[in-house]
């Protein structure tokens, strides 16, 4: 158990990110010391290192009362219709489990009323346990030299633990029989094992039954809510159930003894647990002639809409599915079979669209064959809302011009916090947007890079520095993790929340190798006030739902420093845009990178799947490369057949985080048709200066590429120079282990300046670099050649092509 | 298997033990005072092949009981912190020292790298 956190803290977030003039907006904030914080609304821009923040109070929002607030984390399901009568007499509560980590008493299935308590659960080494008692009560009992045994608990209750423990990522029947007349018993057996499991069991595994006599203190299956996958708080013994710091009191409908692993087929039967059973149920049979109620993951998959997951009618929304009407959408609810009005309610969205027991590897795509796709895969550390309570409330004047906003919230003992959102305009009237690019805040979102990342350090070729932030979040897990993270069972990250405090969306954040994300992009929004260059604000959520209507009334995009993670919808409107010859200046690098889906009903929720290529912090297991959220294949856009190339005519080329390079002219900046670019630039060589590390060119840099789809008339007007052996090629283009990846003995390590009109009249100027943005304000003809830019894509006069 | 065959186990440690005895071997051979000399000229940016090499060891080293920096003073102050290598539980931050820049401490993790391996440490 972890020593309970001392740092001090005040975090929110607000209940969008993307908010209109006139809008009301909510914040939720928490603390670890309850009391006043001083409230204001201010307009962001960006912050020192050492706290000092440009920023400009927009109204005073008085005193608040924070406190502490719970946050339940751990995906697991409740079905709260199971709390009517059922007929007495003996049950079997039975699931097919993939466990991923032991360490922790994890529970399968319970229920827990005045009444008593059930649990089927996997004890701290893993072997499968029945118990009657008080849910936190029963412990699993071990004699002097380690070995199991039944045991009666002091309380009253019964305890049967299996010999074996299960072994990690092989698939189990795990059954317990509850007899009111005889005691409780438990059996494991493993499935049957297919060609793609993941773990090859040996011949020792054989699996286990144990039982124990005596009545129970219940006459069968309770009038009480069924937990799958976790247990109620509450109980008797709490400890080791709940994070290290929960923050303030669980309320009443709380939940621990998460479970790290996949599930498939609960399901709670009539009678007794026999051998007969045990082996109906290893066949993978939901068993109809005793079924009181069961949970196919296959059905909830394909009555929930997704695209093709309904047999037989792709791309339909089944009529009449079963959650359509509920709260929260149709994702958060498994169809009960068997008894009438029990579907079951997920909590923190565990990972759906998983591979099965009987999962054969012969396909890839869940929607082909979803029923070998039964299974959801629970994690003890997922996250999807916070829930907490708001703490400010506040109404946006009418005429709040567009931009970068922040509560602000300060105690007495000066720890503060800048909660962001941003303003659209109430009516697009400047010529430029800038659109924020929160997909990929939310990728990072948390990120531990230092804490948990063993390649930082190799990465960013230093020592990587942490601040408080970090150690905040390597404290309050309970805030969940970022698509950079990988679950403590080791499975990637593939959920990221905007309803949590963001720590490193903060305008004085530090990455361990410096700015990155918003500090960055609110330097160029810095910039652009200073030099008077008006502009509309939007964010990704908005262009995925609104499409190329979001763009249109613009002459100019303008993209953050780095915006990586786009969605299909996201993808197509910039593509429209450009088409139909609208501009983009794209002041970053590594942008348009990988393909991210946003929950249909959720929309603070996107999911990510890397699959198994890419600049990744992990990758998918086989068969999980297709989305739940949207059914498509995740991945790189370049794997998926469009490239950044074709778009912007430059894409990810390489990355290095130690010391920036320079730009050097190519022939191709002298053509008139670049002169504006140009236009009071006299040097060959520029940006050598800028506050990310030290030059225009660096961090992660992309490169103009024919054979990636960079337009044959593209003009290559710069490229970089000076950068280290700290920066490598991006791995997707080592086809083997070669030597030389460098920038030092490769060429294709830089980044490139590209300019090119499109056919109908749209243009892009991409700068190949994230660093860039560091340079404007600071570098003369960085910043000359931005104003050129910006200046001249503003003018709806046709670009000379 | 029958009774009183040998429990199941992992090799993996024995050996990762095994290859980390060569490699670090064949690296300390490398370290020499004007590379722990050039280290401290210069932390962060372009190294020589040998320093270079050190380098991606001690960088890639698994996180449980890695050094890194922790800024006590954003921008003006930083130490030395151990990581836990365990979610949730605090970091080692009892390290005194401390230092005015980033290149310092950045030099000093290297310093302690060497001494736990019981490298040379001569810092010229």
């Amino acid at each position: 158990m972890a020593e309970r956190p001392s740092r001090p803290y005040l975090v929110g977030y607000p209940d969008r990110l993307s908010v209109r003039p006139g809008d009301d907006v909510e914040v939720m904030a928490a603390t670890d010391r309850p009391g006043r914080a001083a409230a204001s609304l201010v307009r962001l821009g960006a912050g020192e290192v050492t706290g000092a923040v440009r920023e400009t109070v927009i109204a005073d929002l008085g005193d608040v009362d924070v406190e502490r607030q719970w946050t339940q984390n751990g995906s697991f399901m409740v079905v709260p219709g199971a709390s009517h009568p059922w007929p007495a007499g003996p049950f079997v509560a039975a699931v097919l489990a993939m466990p991923t980590r032991f360490g922790r008493r994890q529970v399968l299935l319970a229920q827990s009323s005045t009444a008593g308590a059930w649990s089927l659960h996997l004890d701290e080494v893993g072997r499968p346990v029945a118990a009657v008692g008080s849910v936190g009560h029963p412990v699993a009992a071990v004699d002097g030299v380690g070995r199991p045994v039944a045991a009666v608990d002091g309380d009253g209750g019964s305890v049967a633990v299996g010999d074996d423990p299960l072994v990690e990522g092989a698939w189990y029947v795990v059954a317990a029989g509850f007899d009111p007349e005889f005691g409780v018993s438990v059996a494991s057996r493993p499935l049957a094992q297919t060609a793609a499991w993941r773990t090859a069991l040996d011949s020792t595994v054989v699996g286990s039954a144990a039982r124990t006599e005596g009545p129970l203190p219940f006459g069968g299956l309770l009038a009480a809510p069924l937990v799958v996958a976790a247990a109620p708080l509450g109980a008797a013994d709490a400890a080791g159930a709940a994070p290290a710091d929960p923050g303030g009191t669980a309320p009443a409908e709380a939940y621990g003894w998460c479970y790290d692993g996949k599930l498939e087929l609960p399901q709670l039967l009539t009678g007794s647990l026999d051998a007969d059973l045990v082996d109906r149920l290893a066949a993978g049979e939901l068993v109809r002639d005793r079924l009181l109620v069961g949970w196919d993951f296959a059905v909830r998959l394909a009555a929930a809409g997704r695209p093709g997951a309904s047999a037989g009618s792709p791309g339909t929304s089944p009529a009449g599915s079963p959650g359509a009407a509920s709260a929260g959408g149709p994702d958060r609810l498994a169809p009960g079979l068997g008894t009438a009005g029990c579907d079951g309610v997920l909590w923190n969205t565990p990972t759906d669209a998983v591979t099965g027991h009987s999962w054969d590897g012969a396909e890839q795509d869940f929607r082909q064959v979803p029923d070998q796709y039964g299974a959801i895969h629970f994690h003890h550390d997922d996250l999807d809302d916070c829930r907490w309570s708001p703490t400010v409330r506040l109404s946006l004047a009418a005429d709040l011009p567009s931009g970068a906003y922040a509560v602000r919230l300060a105690d007495d003992r000066g720890v503060v916090d800048r909660v962001p959102f941003f303003v659209r305009a109430a009516t697009p009237a400047a010529p430029i947007l800038f659109l924020v690019p929160t997909a990929s805040y939310l990728a990072y979102a948390n990120d531990h890079p230092v804490s948990d990342g063993s390649f930082s350090e190799a990465t960013a070729a230093q020592v990587p520095v942490m601040y408080e932030d970090d150690l905040l979040l390597h404290e309050h897990r309970e805030w969940g993790l970022s698509c950079y993270d990988s679950h403590q069972d080791g499975s990637g990250v593939g959920v990221s929340t905007a309803r949590r405090p963001m720590l490193n969306m903060r305008p004085t954040h530090r990455y361990h190798v410096g700015s990155w994300q918003l500090p960055s992009d609110l330097a160029i929004l810095n910039w652009l006030d200073d030099e008077g260059i008006a502009y509309d604000v939007a964010t990704d959520e908005d262009l995925h739902r609104e499409g190329a209507d979001l763009l249109a009334p613009y002459r100019v995009l303008v993209t953050g420093t780095h915006a990586e993670y786009y969605s299909t919808p996201m993808l197509d409107a910039v593509e429209t845009y450009l088409d139909g010859g609208g501009r983009l200046a794209y002041l970053g690098a590594n942008g348009f990178y990988w393909r991210v889906g946003f929950d249909p009903d959720r929309p603070w929720l996107m999911e990510l799947r890397r699959g198994q290529a890419g600049s990744r912090a992990w990758e998918s297991a086989p068969g999980e490369t297709h989305m739940s959220s949207t059914g498509e294949r995740g991945g790189l856009w370049r794997h998926l057949g469009r490239p950044p190339q074709r778009l912007t005519g430059v894409g990810y080329a390489a990355q290095g985080f130690d010391r920036s390079g320079w730009y050097r002219r190519l022939t191709d900046s002298h053509d008139p048709r670049a002169a504006f670019i140009f236009d009071g630039v006299t040097d060959d060589v520029f940006g050598t200066t800028g506050t990310v590390g030290g030059g225009a060119v660096g961090q992660e840099i992309d490169r103009y590429d024919r054979t990636l789809g960079t337009p044959a008339d593209a003009l290559l007007l710069a490229t970089s120079q000076g950068l280290t052996e700290g920066y490598r090629r991006c791995v997707e283009e080592l086809l083997f282990t070669l030597p030389g990846t460098s920038a030092l003995v490769d060429p294709q390590v830089r980044g490139d300046m590209v300019y090119h009109v499109k056919p109908g009249g749209g243009a892009v100027f991409a700068v190949g670099s994230i660093a860039w943005g560091g340079a404007l304000g600071v570098d003369p003809a960085v910043t000359r050649i931005t104003r050129n830019v910006l200046h001249r894509f503003s003018d709806p006069a046709p670009l000379p092509w | 298997m029958g009774q009183g065959s040998p429990p199941s186990r992992d090799r993996e440690a024995e050996v990762t033990a095994v290859r980390l005895d060569e490699i670090r071997g064949r690296l300390a051979s490398l370290v020499t005072a004007e590379l722990v000399d050039e280290h401290r000229r210069q932390p962060i940016g372009h190294h020589s092949p040998d320093l270079a090499e050190v380098l991606v060891y001690f960088r890639q080293a698994p996180t449980a009981g890695k050094l890194a920096a922790v800024a006590t003073e954003p921008g003006r102050q930083w130490q030395v912190v151990r990581l836990s290598g365990t979610p949730g539980v605090p970091h080692d931050l009892d390290d005194p020292a401390r230092f005015d820049s980033v290149d310092a401490v950045s030099h000093d993790v290297f310093l302690r790298r060497l001494a736990e391996l019981g490298w040379p440490v001569a810092d010229g």
